[in-house]
């Protein structure tokens, strides 16, 4: 009894980590004839995760936490892209260099706007995703530029025991992630500042640093993610990430990962990365079903998943909790 | 001395006031320089016909961030609004139109409730909805563009191209009522009194013995029914409906539109027609730079460095 409560309730504080499980089982056995659990169709899943906008919400995570949200990160996946491929054809440490510099560019200006002009961070990287996109097609012309340099192409193709490159750079990524969210004063000053904001300036954390340090991250992780998206398909679109900014924010969402701040895992994050990735999964394996019911379901799932959640629910669980330990205390 | 130095600040906080009209007559001008044949009555009917959009939304999106929320739902809601109106169009004009209104509702009072009762962010909800709703557009129609064809064609297809005397385009109409109604909301009714109060702090409304649910909930569903009869006058202008496209990115349009204007993102202070002068704004850039033949990307990064300026200028200084 007491080990099955033990059970449901660590499950139930990963509800992300449930969620995936739940619908990794039913894919497992819904596509059972279809091999859905063999090893190529889930290396593949994972490819799919990592390519499609997993980095995105890792670096989306970084700003949620502080409570503020980033809309520019599909045109900076762009940006990211096209200047890897500018400059990295002819040398392509100067175009990874260049690449990661410009989205680390981006996220400093949007991070100024918020914690120096105090501009919400929804106007800021409004305009930011407007302008960035802007300069993106101005600067190619509306036209791709393919990539030819074979470092930079093996970047996103190179397998490793028949699983891609990318897969393993998700995994480390979320892993570091992880650690610096628990193990560094940064990331414990990440809660602090999405938790409250003026008790974090009080006990003399650099708040407006600190903001300006997760935006520079989530811009870096995006105009990766547009780098290795390029390298991948040997080719970088100016449009590419157009509106990846929403499905960023719903893997953090699903991930578990409170939208005003100051709550959330990065293990969440990847997790809702992974749920994201197996809907999309199984309307491809469920042919006949109409593939546009894939919103829906999606829409629905954030809808429960967040409902769960929910601080109505919660917080007379907690004010139960308070009156129990109160009762405790005196006794 | 003392004085001189006192009616200059007013003066700067005046013009902080006014910054966004001077912002417009500024490119009223800048246009009347530049622009060939600009002042002519075909510009002033494409103003009024492209800004419908982003006007009819600005409104319900001005009243949901003086809530302090927002509302990433109103671009799918237009396409569902749209593609259910032209979907019951044999069934008649006003009840097609009132289906697409009823349909776009429900999604609004389910925003409205899980903003209000469940307490859940108002980003996530509308971006489920945002989501799942355009969802619901594209299975409606199977994801193909819906042609306006069979009984009543004509009839709906006046909604967009329907000339007031012969001379104003038909769009006034709805932008006239839109911007009244929600200004007589805001500034003469105690409800709109609520909205702001409910924005500039929930916990004190509450105190006050204000129905943050009811308001909340009010709220949404009016961003949606302005959403939804943009969808109707959109698809009625273009002939068709479209799930895919109808109203995408118009959440975009208008939250630009509500911040140029002046209302605070962080709610307690909302200013309408702020809103109507943001709007004109983005879209007399938009029309500068087609008219004297500029690629279109130069307007979004204008529209950008414009947003930030706007919004820094009259930013609070307080906090």
């Amino acid at each position: 009894m007491n080990i099955a409560k033990k059970i449901y309730n660590w499950f139930s504080q990963r509800s992300s980590l449930t969620a995936f499980l739940l619908l990794f089982i039913f894919a497992g056995l819904a596509f059972s004839s279809r091999s859905f659990l063999s090893f190529n169709s889930l290396a593949n899943l994972m490819r799919k995760a990592a390519s499609d906008g997993g980095f995105l919400a890792l670096g989306m995570t970084f700003v949620i936490m502080i409570g503020q949200i980033d809309l520019s990160v599909g045109a900076v996946l762009a940006m990211g892209g096209v200047i890897m491929a500018m400059f990295g054809n002819t040398n392509p440490i100067l175009g990874i260099v260049m690449g990661l510099l410009v989205g680390a560019v981006c996220g400093f200006a949007n991070g100024f706007m918020v914690a120096k002009l105090k501009i919400s961070s929804w106007i800021a990287t409004l305009a930011m995703m407007l302008g960035v996109r802007g300069v993106v097609l101005l600067l190619t012309n509306k036209k791709p530029i393919s990539i030819s340099n074979s470092v930079l192409q093996t970047l996103g193709n190179a397998e490793f025991q028949g699983i891609n490159i990318l897969v393993f750079f998700l995994i480390a990524l979320t892993l570091i992630c992880m650690l610096i969210a628990r193990h560094t004063k940064f990331g414990m000053a990440l809660y602090a500042v999405g938790g409250n904001e003026d008790a974090a300036k009080m006990m003399g954390l650099r708040v407006d640093m600190i903001k300006i340090g997760a935006f520079m991250l989530s811009g870096t992780f995006a105009s990766l993610a547009g780098m290795l998206l390029g390298s991948r398909l040997n080719t970088c679109q100016p449009t590419a990430g157009d509106s990846w900014e929403t499905t960023a924010i719903a893997m953090c969402a699903l991930g578990g990962i409170k939208l005003s701040g100051g709550e959330g895992r990065f293990s969440g994050t990847f997790f809702g990365i992974l749920i994201i990735t197996i809907i999309k999964t199984i309307f491809n394996y469920a042919g006949s079903l109409n593939s546009w019911w894939q919103n829906i379901i999606m829409g629905l799932l954030i809808m429960i998943s967040i409902g769960v959640q929910s601080d109505a629910f919660k917080s007379k669980g907690t004010a139960l909790k308070q009156v129990k330990a109160k009762v405790n205390m005196n006794v | 001395m003392g004085k001189s130095i006192l009616s200059r600040v007013d003066r700067i906080e005046k013009l902080r006031a006014y910054s966004t009209w001077i912002l417009l007559v500024l490119m009223l001008m800048l246009n009347l320089i530049i622009t060939p044949n600009f002042f002519s009555m075909g510009t002033v009917t494409n103003i009024i016909t492209q800004s419908c959009t982003i006007i009819l939304t600005g409104m319900g999106m001005t009243m949901v961030i003086s809530t302090g929320g927002i509302d990433i739902s109103v671009g799918a809601v237009m396409a569902l609004s749209g593609m259910v109106s032209v979907k019951m169009l044999p069934y008649g004009i006003i009840p097609s139109i009132i289906s697409g209104i009823l349909a776009s509702l429900v999604f609004g009072l389910i925003a409205g409730f899980m903003v209000g009762k469940l307490r859940v962010s108002p980003m996530v909800v509308t971006l489920a909805l945002l989501i799942g709703v355009r969802g619901v557009a594209q299975v409606l129609n199977d994801a193909k563009i819906l042609y306006i064809s069979g009984a009543n064609t004509d009839t709906y297809r006046l909604l967009g191209s329907y000339k007031i005397f012969g001379v104003f385009p038909v769009q006034l109409i709805p932008i006239f009522l839109a911007i009244g109604v929600t200004y007589f909301i805001l500034e003469k009714t105690v409800l709109g009194r609520y909205i702001q109060t409910v924005g500039d702090n929930p916990h004190s409304a509450k105190l006050a013995g204000i129905s943050t649910t009811k308001t909340l909930i009010f709220v949404y569903m009016a961003s949606a029914f302005f959403a939804a009869v943009a969808g109707v006058f959109a698809s009625a202008k273009i002939g068709a409906a479209d799930g895919n496209s109808l109203g995408l990115l118009a959440e975009l349009d208008a939250i630009a539109a509500v911040a140029v204007g002046g209302t605070s993102m962080a709610g307690g202070r909302a200013k309408v027609l702020g809103t109507v002068v943001g709007a004109l704004i983005m879209q007399l850039i938009t029309i500068t730079v087609n008219m004297n033949n500029i690629p279109y990307e130069y307007a979004q990064v204008f529209k950008a460095i414009i947003i930030v300026l706007a919004v820094y200028i009259q930013r609070e200084k307080t906090s």
